[in-house]
């Protein structure tokens, strides 16, 4: 199953992929999907009702080392790639923004396709907390993000 | 008769609002601690994720600019949210205009929210000397300066970090409690360092503390694996079970970050 998935986003990357520079930032996809089982997109972040991804940041590490040793080019570059988006009730990701900065945390961009390989990498992780409540609202979408920090061209870790 | 009354009247009312308005004081560390007091009530209405918090903080740094505290309570929400460069222009910011208060709470968050080892070692070392043997987020600088090496796989350091935290811990009195996550961070090293028997030692050390912590187990798990002990799997599930039933490493910002070597179900059911 997880082939058939990294396989379709492969293949819909090269056909569709997104990167819009919007006055709130650059985002890799700008589309909203929430389904209609969902409420409203409201602001509740991830650390609001306990969702932070389920699998250890080694975990994490290991799995995307993995990944882009099979997916991507070598750079040399060091700092974070942040991407932050909305989880809908079902655990479906869109509206997908990346921040980019140094290890000084000063603004900057990555090679495209080293981002575009990292978020390949995000688009496979399906385990998000789903269907949670805070105070009276069911079934909550959610804002998370999953940072990379990078030394060196290795991700040396993964946030939170 | 009557205008001159009037005219005379409004002259005394310009007089009253020209010359009412009182000169802010920012240098007067009371008018300061008031400022913050009023604009911390307005923005925490709100709340941090509130466009609102950013106009109250803003509006006290427009009446004094140089509270540092301001600008760390703005960079809040962009550290939460994985905004980093706008976190820590202003964390920065606020270093520099204070940095006896803010470089150590910088360094804390080099250290869990950004992994940033490095920078959380430097910023420890500056802190320590600008406030000696003081504390952050409930731990000795040391503590923190224990898990930087240990993520930066320097054990050797990590050790003495981590000693001398504990160390500290019982300056004012030898019956206080080590914190337990001292304890397990030590015993993390001491497994890394294939030290088994202080390994085992130090993380039952933590369990008689926090015997529900699943890292504690986990790890004491698997140096019982390295030496053969047939309890290792005992361990194993106990850190399951604490984990299915919601126990995790009980620090503050545990909710925003990971901390270093914590363990999730994944990690367990690998093994």
């Amino acid at each position: 199953m997880k082939f058939f998935t990294i396989l379709f986003c492969l293949v819909s990357n090269i056909l569709f992929a997104q990167n819009f520079v919007l006055p709130q930032g650059e985002y890799m996809d700008t589309t909203s999907v929430f389904h209609s089982d969902c409420a409203p997109p409201y602001a509740i972040y991830y650390y609001q009702v306990q969702a932070k991804y389920p699998v250890s940041s080694p975990a994490l590490l290991t799995e995307a080392r993995a990944f882009l040793k099979q997916n991507s080019n070598s750079i040399e570059s060091s700092g974070y790639i942040t991407f932050r988006f909305f989880i809908d009730c079902k655990g479906s990701m869109s509206r997908v923004q990346v921040l980019q900065t140094d290890e000084n945390y000063k603004t900057t961009h990555f090679p495209k396709e080293y981002v575009n390989s990292l978020y390949l990498f995000v688009k496979t992780l399906d385990k998000w907390p789903t269907q949670l409540q805070i105070q009276n609202i069911k079934n909550i979408n959610y804002i998370a993000f999953i940072s990379f920090k990078i030394k060196n061209g290795q991700v040396d870790n993964i946030i939170p | 008769m009557g205008r001159l009354t009037i005219l005379f009247l409004s002259f005394l009312l310009l007089k009253v609002n020209g010359y009412s308005q009182s000169v802010a004081d920012c240098k007067s560390k009371v008018f300061q601690d008031s400022l913050v007091q009023v604009y911390s009530e307005k923005a925490w209405k709100f709340g941090y994720n509130h466009p609102q918090w950013q106009a109250s903080w803003d509006s006290l740094l427009a009446i004094c600019p140089d509270i540092a505290m301001a600008y760390r309570e703005k960079a809040i929400p962009y550290l939460k949210n994985g905004d980093y460069a706008k976190a820590f222009q202003l964390e920065d910011k606020a270093v520099e205009l204070d940095p006896e208060s803010w470089i150590a709470y910088r360094a804390f968050l080099h250290c869990i929210f950004t992994k940033n080892y490095e920078r959380a070692l430097v910023d420890f070392e500056r802190a320590e000397k600008l406030v000696p043997k003081a504390y952050i987020m409930d731990h000795t600088y040391s503590f923190y300066k224990g898990l930087s090496c240990l993520g930066l796989e320097e054990y050797d350091k990590a050790e003495q970090a981590l000693l001398l935290d504990i160390a500290q811990q019982h300056e004012k009195s030898a019956n206080n409690d080590t914190h337990f996550n001292s304890f397990l961070y030590l015993g993390i090293v001491y497994y890394e360092m294939k030290e088994y028997v202080k390994a085992e030692k130090v993380l039952k050390d933590c369990l008689r503390l926090y015997e529900q912590l699943p890292e504690a187990n986990y790890y004491l798990a698997l140096t019982f694996k390295k030496t053969g002990n047939a309890m290792a799997t005992q361990y194993l599930e106990k850190a399951k079970e604490y984990l299915q039933l919601g126990y995790k490493i009980n620090e503050d910002n545990e909710f925003y970050a990971n901390y270093p070597k914590q363990i999730s179900l994944s990690d367990i059911n690998n093994k």
